[in-house]
């Protein structure tokens, strides 16, 4: 029986004092249906702060290493770091954590909305998941009340109507996250959704699916507690003078949400158009973003931010009678440019769809993507795409195959899972035009007009993913951050450049998922690591600088990397599609440049320790992180 | 009810409803973060993306002191904010009284006690907080 429900609840590490983290997990093992609450552990927090962290730390530790995504084995957990229900800007993550049935690797995907929050509120840091569940069931959490509770009625509905009947059911003030159609029917694509916020990317969804594990609802009224409350109220101040005074987040990102990116991505050349084809996009006019906000006849836009933001990203477009759901640069991109199409009407429908069936809108888009060139090439004809005309620009065709994807109708089965999945049964040279790195489809940045992103993609422990880091900002976008030491320009077409930055960079954009907070804290640099480390200390009591920080990012970093490797992924597994190493870029400040991969990757193992072939820290970079006993564990095995 | 002049104003139609405000009142008063324990209330209506925001009016008549048995509710002299001062039972009279539902009762560490805005003494931590400048005094 849990201890650890009083509401001034204190964890000890090294002998301090430690607020913020609520000090209490809940552990429930849907096979037997029984329910637990213990203390966190003061060894992971020490080592991973929290958050992504805390996730990682449960597969290594209390998973099998080979447990098969879909399986009762698997660990499912909402983490949610140390920052999260603090003012702190943006304190609303929770950070997913599971084995992906997408790539097979780690899975760490972050949910915003007010979901986090309630869970610190309720008395939560982390809710894990094992075992499967005989029925449908659904977890609802109402302070020190912790209930399986059937789903059945709720099986087969989306995500919107999940959660408007699970708050019909118990409260308006309930926050719930759920999974649509596409969780249920095990697409690897599959997200989690709350209130049109989604843990995205690595299929979170189908391991939710695959446990019969339809919703959270969750409800809190207690605190969080702030260790020094007059320097925290100093801190965040200056927190958020420093986001408010970055001229592109406080400008074009706060008024138009993340599609304020589009145009400067494509005039930097990085905009992936037509599968890659090409990196910038000839009908660029028609999917900028005031073409959207301006047509007030057709489309209403609305804001709704997650807890404690001050950016307020999430824009929402409601079309006619149909509330399409969040506009952000990923599915713009994604149904935009890179299926060929500019007709914001396809885009917003399009993505309407992979809100209520929940799935990824930038796999869900690649895949598209890579169906159309499948189809240009004559890989595939009508006979695989239910007679649909599947040609770049066709936004109706796209729009039906995203509905087929979201509910497996038809042919929509063969492309749920992915792009990588669908060209392993299509076979011939269908994988030649797979934009993916471990099975994940690469989000929209094109890695030949920005090195750093060659690696981002390339090194991602999760499959190619955007956010480990979003480094186009200081190659291509050409920010500079002194407070980790990146005083000029780097060149974004240099892949042999010392990659030491990008390490720090990375490790600055993990830490967020450790603490709680949202990358768009430092997507444009704006906020510094040491005021994150100063944050941190103020809300927890430990004295903490931000090498330090950093550390705890690289320390997740390589335990997600070892639990990879244990999993067979080494360097021939970071490595990008082969069209960026043979097909030159065709336009804008890249033109005529491909990527030297290989070279890439040495300086960037170089710059992190890693071994060259293995792709994992040397031994003694793991003995320097404190973590010999999983250098001992990996080193032992032969490949 | 009689508004007072200075007090919390509130442009609702550019709220996001990030509850930053809530965040920030909270801490400020209680060192802590609860979304109870705060003197400005956000609620999301059923209209995507449109927020209901209340907060006390800091009335001329003070309605909810006229309420109060034990007359612990009084303006301080120095920021003219209607505040609860030292001697409250918790009884909820006055949260009762409020025609708007700016006083909430919160039951948090085994005791009840009425939170509502008392400008923070003079200088309100939410306004600034706001990343939509919402709000203003």
């Amino acid at each position: 029986m849990c201890t650890c429900l009083s509401q001034a609840s204190i964890i000890m590490v090294g002998g301090g004092m430690m607020k913020g983290y609520k000090d209490c997990v809940i552990n429930v093992d849907l096979t037997e249906g029984i329910i637990t609450k213990e203390k966190l552990n003061p060894d992971y927090i020490k080592k991973y702060m929290g958050g992504e962290g805390y996730g990682i730390a449960l597969l290594w530790n209390e998973m099998p290493h080979d447990a098969e995504p879909l399986s009762p084995d698997n660990i499912l957990s909402f983490n949610t770091g140390p920052m999260t229900g603090t003012p702190t800007p943006s304190a609303s993550r929770t950070s997913v954590c599971f084995i992906s049935p997408l790539t097979n690797t780690i899975g760490a995907s972050n949910v915003g909305s007010h979901f986090g929050a309630e869970l610190k509120f309720a008395g939560y840091d982390t809710v894990a998941f094992k075992g499967k569940s005989q029925k449908p069931v659904y977890l609802y959490i109402d302070e020190q009340k912790v209930e399986l509770r059937d789903a059945s009625k709720f099986w087969g509905m989306n995500t919107r109507e999940t959660t408007d009947a699970i708050k019909e059911e118990l409260g308006k003030d309930f926050k719930v996250c759920c999974i649509g159609q596409a969780g249920e029917k095990l697409s690897s694509l599959a997200c989690i959704f709350s209130d049109d916020c989604f843990a995205g990317r690595g299929g979170a969804g189908a391991v939710m699916g695959s446990k019969n594990l339809k919703a959270i609802a969750v409800r809190g009224t207690g605190k969080v507690e702030i260790a020094d409350k007059d320097a925290f109220m100093a801190v965040y101040k200056d927190a958020y003078q420093q986001l408010r005074s970055e001229a592109y987040t406080w400008g074009p990102v706060h008024g138009y949400g993340t599609p304020a990116w589009v145009g400067g991505s494509n005039d930097c050349g990085i905009l992936p158009t037509r599968n890659f084809i090409q990196n910038q996009f000839e009908k660029i006019e028609n999917v900028l973003p005031y073409q959207l906000w301006n047509n007030t006849d057709k489309y209403s836009i609305r804001r709704r931010a997650c807890y404690s933001c001050q950016l307020g990203c999430h824009k929402y477009v409601v079309m006619g009678d149909t509330e399409v759901g969040e506009m952000e640069y990923e599915t713009l991109a994604a149904y935009g440019p890179r299926c060929g199409v500019d007709d914001y009407e396809s885009i917003c429908m399009a993505g309407y769809y992979t809100t209520i069936y929940g799935f990824d809108t930038i796999s869900g888009g690649a895949t598209i993507s890579a169906i159309m060139e499948w189809y240009e090439k004559g890989i595939i004809n009508k006979e695989h795409t239910d007679g649909l005309e599947m040609t770049f620009g066709n936004g109706p065709a796209m729009v039906e195959m995203t509905r087929k994807m979201g509910l497996r109708e038809g042919c929509g089965d063969l492309f749920a899972d992915g792009s990588y999945a669908a060209a392993k049964r299509i076979g011939g040279k269908a994988m030649d035009y797979v934009m993916a790195v471990k099975g994940m489809e690469i989000s929209a940045t094109d890695p030949r007009g920005a090195s750093s992103m060659t690696i981002a993609f390339g090194t991602s422990e999760r499959g190619a993913c955007h956010m480990r880091p979003y480094a186009a900002t200081i190659d291509a976008f050409g920010y500079v951050f002194p407070d980790l030491d990146i005083n000029e320009p780097i060149d974004p077409f240099n892949d042999a450049e010392d990659k030491t930055w990008l390490k720090a960079i990375k490790e600055y954009f993990v830490v967020t998922n450790l603490a709680g907070i949202c990358d768009f804290n430092v997507i444009n640099v704006e906020m510094k690591a040491s005021t994150i480390a100063e944050l941190y200390t103020a809300i927890t009591g430990i004295e903490i600088d931000k090498f330090e920080l950093l550390r705890r990012a690289e320390r997740t970093i390589a335990l997600e990397r070892a639990l990879n490797y244990e999993r067979g992924f080494t360097r021939k597994d970071d490595r990008l599609p082969k069209r960026f190493m043979t097909e030159p870029a065709i336009g804008g400040p890249p033109k005529g440049r491909v990527v030297d991969m290989e070279t890439a990757l040495d300086k960037f193992y170089e710059a992190c320790s890693f071994d060259m072939e293995k792709g994992i820290p040397t031994p003694e970079k793991f003995e320097e992180l404190g973590m010999a006993d999983v250098a001992e564990q990996i080193y032992s095995l032969n490949y | 009810m009689k508004p007072g002049v200075i007090k919390i104003n509130v442009n609702k139609t550019v709220c996001q409803g990030c509850r930053t405000c809530e965040a920030v009142c909270s801490l400020a008063h209680t060192g802590a973060v609860s979304p109870q324990t705060r003197g400005i209330q956000v609620k999301e209506l059923n209209e995507l993306g449109k927020f209901k925001l209340t907060v006390c009016q800091q009335c001329s008549d003070m309605v909810c002191a006229q309420a109060c048995p034990v007359g612990c509710i009084n303006r301080n002299s120095y920021s003219g904010a209607v505040e609860i001062q030292d001697g409250c039972t918790g009884c909820g009279a006055c949260a009762e009284a409020c025609p708007i539902g700016a006083i909430v009762m919160v039951n948090l560490d085994r005791e009840t006690k009425p939170y509502k805005c008392d400008l923070c003494g003079g200088l309100p931590e939410c306004v600034p907080a706001c990343p939509r400048q919402a709000l203003s005094w």
